[in-house]
């Protein structure tokens, strides 16, 4: 079956060229404009995998993480920053608020994909 | 004859127009970085949308040649050029991903000097605020109560500063960042 991922980023060009990997990849590709939208979209649909970015105007990436590991069905569901920040302060925060891996961008699709791979299949 | 003018009135006036000329500056800032965003995001626009259209070009021309490959129309020196021929352009098409995303990040930045240039106008209205409450014949102490009075405020906007001061765009090249799964 084919996996389902939530992209989040306020940035046009950055999920387009994040869905362009993915879909390329065979993986299904819903997108979000910031974090807010992200999580509305995750209250309607469990997703395999969640891909966020950290700076969003509404709500950011780490405001993301927290509110979907609130909710009971996004407990285990895996999520990775896919951000500009590279700081070792950042990414406590993310693996903190339940991260499960932090991606400093910008990326290469074939990486992306490796470790989409890795952690959903 | 006219009265020589208080040092009161004198740093009002300096601090007004101080804060009118800082004022029309930053207005320019702001004009030019609306527009260089603009266009960032116009060219990178132009740029996804063609280099779409050229991936699914060679993704059409890469069918066509597999079915020439297995119809046998192709010599087995033919298919090893092809071959390369679509590892060069599949290494090509994911180093033109990760360029493309330059606009991201220089948006950032460019989201991050309008913020400072908000905050400075913020730090000059506040001057001009406080210069003209200061008395038309006011004396030295007044003088010293506003100064006092815009140091605190500076005082507390650095300290608000802090924050934003960090950095979130730290890259200075366009290869691939680092991964790291928890």
């Amino acid at each position: 079956m084919t996996k389902t991922i939530l992209a989040v980023d306020d940035s046009g060009s950055l999920r387009q060229m994040v869905v362009f990997s993915l879909r390329a990849a065979g993986y299904q590709v819903v997108e979000a404009v910031d974090g807010q939208d992200g999580l509305e979209k995750a209250r309607l649909q469990v997703f395999d995998l969640v891909l966020t970015d950290q700076n969003m105007p509404r709500m950011d990436g780490l405001g993301l993480i927290r509110a979907l590991r609130a909710l009971a069905t996004y407990q285990k569901v895996p999520i990775l920053m896919l951000t500009t920040e590279s700081s070792d302060e950042m990414k406590g925060k993310g693996r903190a608020a339940g991260a499960n891996g932090w991606l400093v961008k910008p990326f290469d699709p074939q990486r992306l994909i490796d470790v989409v791979k890795k952690v959903i299949g | 004859m006219t009265a020589p003018a208080s040092i009161g009135s004198s740093l009002q006036r300096f601090l007004a127009a101080l804060s009118r000329q800082g004022e029309v500056h930053l207005t320019e800032v702001d004009t030019d970085l609306n527009q260089t965003g603009y266009l960032l995001l116009q060219a990178i626009e132009k740029l996804g949308n063609s280099f779409m259209g050229i991936h699914q070009a060679l993704a059409s021309q890469h069918a066509l040649i597999d079915a020439m490959r297995d119809g046998e129309l192709l010599t087995p020196a033919l298919r090893g050029q092809f071959s390369r021929l679509q590892e060069q352009a599949a290494m090509h098409v994911n180093s033109a991903v990760t360029g493309l995303q330059f606009q991201d990040m220089t948006s950032q930045l460019i989201g991050r000097v309008a913020g400072h240039a908000g905050a400075l106008r913020a730090v000059l209205d506040n001057v001009s605020a406080q210069a003209a409450l200061l008395p038309v014949a006011s004396d030295e102490a007044d003088v010293q109560v506003l100064l006092d009075a815009l140091n605190q405020t500076l005082d507390e906007n650095g300290e608000a500063q802090k924050e934003v001061v960090r950095k979130t765009v730290a890259q200075t090249h366009m290869e691939s960042g680092d991964i790291e799964l928890f």
